[in-house]
């Protein structure tokens, strides 16, 4: 059983608004980093101040950067009092069968978990194997040379705007080094590392998988994360060494003021195997396009993504897989969903350079669209330099059929169960790589949608 | 090079077959084709670029009700050629079809450039929207780049897009080579397989063989 | 009629993605004389064929091959299906968009070395139809493009009757077969064989069925890679009433 402690009511510190290197030390400081990590920060600070917004993807004139607080801690960035989260949302949790302890968790009211049991005893297993889970943070001081040796060695501060800002800025975000051998047998939730401040805005995630390895990260929760401010802006780095397999799934329902956007970017090394699993629910805007960069020989990438775009909601999502080596494979299914006036596109690129041939990607999209205010939109580029290679892409866009209703309804369904069965259908690839649990959540949070449809 | 835009209505109930052979002595140029069909109208484009350095562009707009367009390109890229081809399906009315089938072989050093967008919008109920760009590479040093987009603002509509890039299939090589047809002849036959079907007009189906050989 | 070899195998090893699969293969293939090579799932029937054939996926590990006493090893695909050499595919691949009929009169150009115009092919090819009793419409579809199984056999029937190779292989041609069809092909076999009494017939087959209509002079078995029994046609009925199994542990 989980008991709940209340918060520390230590002081608590929050930033001025708007991005400045006073602010930027500050939070290096709080986190009593080593110096190199505070001068990494400033330098990405200045590329982070030099270039210019993206013209291209979702609209994100509603975003102000000076409008925003850089550290929270956070704490005060979630409700302090249970009364507080907003009926919809505690609802929801209801309606998902999620308990009670976990709510108020998730909801960010300023409760500590301590399910000091079940973390402990799954802590002491990981430990005894060599494997490391911890936060970013904490890593930092006590992994530092790992830490060092990989840390933004995928994703350089001045990737894009956004990457440059969480380097500056970062806070909060998980650690994980699986060592040589060893397969992780259940998945690394973020839930465990009782960090409230893995909610934060500026996450920053580091997996390495040692040769031969396994390991599934999961992170998020279906259920809907209401926070105050607005920009969230994670970075996610993977390093898949020879014959490893790194399966991140992640799961996001952002309140619909927050503006999402990540950069994920996986390296896998000679055989070795990523899969990212990533379904986008929620957001005001969600820009997010895991990459693989398969750099090595045999190395197989797969992005299985499912995006949900309602009403004022734009989730541009998609994939990016780069083909840098002879022999690697690689897939991408990416299903979306458009409702109420939603509109959800597919950014994808598949790039296969010179010389890296005995290639073969296979590239499917598929759209459902409900209405006739909601928008779906494909943008991919296939760029193929080398010719023995087998590359294909479809998409096609579809509403739900009539016959199919009228069918399941003919048994019995009602219009909404009807609807939820076909999209179930619809979404299976992507559930069926879920954990259990999610994937019973995802099935409940889509059986809501289609309540509350409009026609 | 100034190159003009040809813009082409097709009225109510009339059909448009059309035909533009594309070589070298269009070198440097865009040509740039816009149809605008109107209610039942229907159109047949064919279009053939034969190792040309030449930007295409064909822009179809389904402007009334029940129109009805197909556009086919053949393209063949050789030494340092560079091609685009840029298509664009704007379905604005309703029970429109358009479909866009776009194949190319790409050789020694040149590069295929493929943009194609299909935009559905709200008014067109019950179309369908096809695009497809097949690319066959013969070298090492070829490139091809394709971006088929689709943005749509309905839901009563079915759309797809395909695109396709590899070279001849080892198999099917392998099955003409033991019926005692050498590299080249095989090669060549896959070839014709691959614009099989594709072209109408007897004029551009004779360039075909040009292209292969 | 002489015989003469044809086809002599000289300790042949294959391997696949480097796997062996076949290890010091010896048989000699006289002209006008048929013989079965029988054996279980794996045992390497079809590696025999693709190798002889020289699918690039298939390495020579060592020994040699004759093709009417040249050197199969210094020969492309194309140059031994020029030479006589024929292999009927267990599974042949589709090409849509080559019609039957194009593909079959390039092959006969191919093989034959002979110029001939299409008006005249589709003589002798709709002759040859009506032989097999293939109906004309058949010509004119793409290359086995969704064609049946049975429509697939016969079509490598048809090429082996336009073809007139010296070493016929069929690999699995009974395959899927039902009673009906499994006659046509073998009455598509005896009239090859009527009409080239110098063609070498090699039938690959698991079951014993076939055998009964095109009677082998010779049986090989083969066993995980290697020739564990040869004799005539009484072995083919020891294999139909004992199965594989007697013969695991034996070799020649």
């Amino acid at each position: 059983m989980m008991s709940l402690k209340t918060a520390p009511s230590n002081y608590v510190f929050r930033s001025d608004k708007g991005l400045n290197k006073k602010i930027v030390i500050e939070i290096s400081e709080k986190k009593n980093e080593p110096g190199w990590m505070t001068d990494f920060r400033l330098k990405a600070l200045t590329i982070f101040e030099s270039m210019p917004m993206p013209v291209w993807g979702a609209d994100l004139t509603g975003l102000d950067p000076n409008d925003i607080y850089y550290y929270v801690k956070p704490i005060e960035d979630q409700h302090t009092q249970w009364a507080d989260v907003p009926e919809k949302i505690k609802t929801t949790f209801e309606k998902l069968g999620i308990p009670q302890a976990e709510q108020k968790f998730l909801a960010g009211v300023g409760a500590q978990f301590d399910s000091e049991v079940i973390y402990k005893n799954l802590k002491k297993r990981w430990s005894d194997q060599g494997v490391v889970f911890s936060d970013m943070s904490s890593a930092v001081r006590d992994n530092e040379a790992l830490v060092k040796k990989y840390f933004s060695t995928i994703i350089p501060a001045h990737d894009n705007k956004f990457a440059a800002l969480n380097s500056a800025v970062w806070s909060g975000g998980s650690f994980v080094y699986v060592p040589a051998g060893v397969r992780i047998d259940m998945p690394l939730q973020a839930y465990f590392r009782i960090d409230s401040s893995q909610m934060g805005q500026f996450e920053r995630t580091l997996i390495i998988a040692e040769p031969h390895s396994f390991v599934e990260y999961v992170e998020g929760c279906s259920a809907p994360i209401y926070k105050k401010n607005s920009l969230h802006s994670a970075v996610v780095e993977l390093v898949a060494l020879p014959e490893s397999h790194i399966r991140y799934t992640t799961i996001q329902n952002w309140s619909n003021n927050v503006y999402n956007l990540v950069t994920k970017r996986a390296v896998a090394y000679n055989n070795a195997r990523v899969e990212w699993v990533d379904g986008n629910f929620g957001s005001k805007v969600t820009m997010k396009y895991p990459c693989i960069v398969l750099k090595e020989p045999g190395a197989k990438g797969s992005i299985i993504s499912l995006a949900v775009a309602t009403a004022g909601q734009h989730q541009d999502s998609g994939g990016k897989i780069i083909h840098c080596a002879p022999h690697t494979t690689s897939n991408i299914i990416a299903k979306s969903i458009s409702k109420d006036g939603g509109r959800s596109s597919y950014r994808g690129l598949l790039k296969v350079i010179k010389g890296a041939y005995g290639v073969r990607s296979k590239v499917q999209c598929d759209a459902l669209i409900f209405d006739d205010i909601s928008r779906t939109d494909t943008y991919p580029t296939i760029d193929i330099r080398e010719d023995r290679v087998d590359v294909g892409h479809e998409a096609s866009i579809s509403k739900v059929s009539d016959e199919q209703l009228f069918y399941l309804q003919s048994r019995g369904l009602s219009e909404q169960s009807a609807r939820a069965l076909i999209v179930n259908g619809f979404i299976d690839a992507f559930v069926s790589l879920l954990p259990m649990e999610y994937a019973v959540e995802i099935n409940r949070l889509i059986a809501m949608e289609m309540e509350d449809s409009i026609g | 090079m100034d190159s003009p835009k040809n813009e082409y209505i097709i009225g109510e109930n009339q059909h448009l077959n059309y035909e533009f052979f594309i070589d070298n002595k269009n070198n440097g140029t865009v040509q740039y084709y816009c149809f605008y069909l109107e209610r039942n109208a229907v159109l047949r484009a064919e279009f053939f670029i034969m190792h040309a350095d030449v930007e295409l562009v064909v822009e179809c707009v389904l402007n009334g009700n029940g129109a009805h367009a197909d556009v086919v390109g053949v393209y063949g890229a050789h030494s340092n050629n560079i091609v685009r081809i840029k298509t664009v399906q704007h379905h604005r009315a309703a029970h429109t079809h358009s479909s866009v089938v776009m194949r190319g072989i790409v050789r020694d050093s040149a590069q295929a450039y493929y943009h194609g967008t299909i935009c559905v919008e709200k008014e067109a109920r019950g179309s369908d929207a096809s695009q497809e760009n097949k690319n066959m590479l013969m070298s090492n040093s070829a490139r091809v780049v394709s971006e088929p987009q689709l943005e749509v603002l309905t839901n009563d509509v079915r759309c797809f897009h395909g695109s396709a890039t590899s070279r001849c299939d080892d198999e099917q090589l392998f099955y003409c080579s033991a019926r005692g047809m050498d590299e080249k002849k095989a090669q060549h036959l896959l070839l014709y397989a691959f614009f099989s079907g594709l072209l109408v007009s007897e004029n551009l189906k004779e360039k075909i063989v040009e292209l292969i050989e | 009629m002489e015989k003469s070899t044809f086809l002599l195998i000289n300790k042949l090893s294959v391997s696949v993605l480097d796997k062996q699969v076949l290890y010091d293969i010896d048989l000699s293939i006289n002209s006008g004389t048929i013989y079965a090579i029988m054996g279980p799932n794996g045992s390497g029937k079809s590696t025999l064929a693709y190798a002889l054939m020289g699918h690039p996926r298939y390495a020579v590990l060592s020994g040699s091959v004759l093709l009417n006493g040249v050197d199969l090893a210094t020969m492309s695909v194309h140059e031994r299906a020029k030479n006589g050499l024929f292999l009927a595919f267990q599974h042949p691949c589709e090409i849509p968009g080559v019609s039957v009929a194009s593909f079959l009169r390039e092959a006969y150009s191919a093989v034959t070395g002979m110029f001939i115009s299409v008006v005249d092919f589709q003589v002798l090819l709709y002759e040859r139809c009506a032989q097999l009793a293939i109906d004309q419409s058949f010509t004119a579809r793409g290359l086995n493009d969704g064609f049946s199984g049975g429509e697939k056999k016969r079509l490598e029937l048809l090429q082996l009757l336009i073809l007139r190779p010296s070493v016929a292989i069929l690999d699995e041609i009974d395959s899927g077969l039902d009673v009906d069809s499994l006659k046509i092909v073998a009455d598509g076999i005896a009239l090859a064989r009527a009409e080239n009494p110098a063609m070498s017939i090699i039938i690959i087959t698991h079951y014993q069925r076939i055998l009964n209509y095109v009677i082998p002079d010779y049986v090989h078995i083969l066993c995980d890679g290697r020739m564990v029994m040869s004799g005539d046609n009484t072995v083919a009925h020891m294999v139909e009433a004992k199965g594989y199994d007697v013969f695991k542990n034996s070799t020649i």
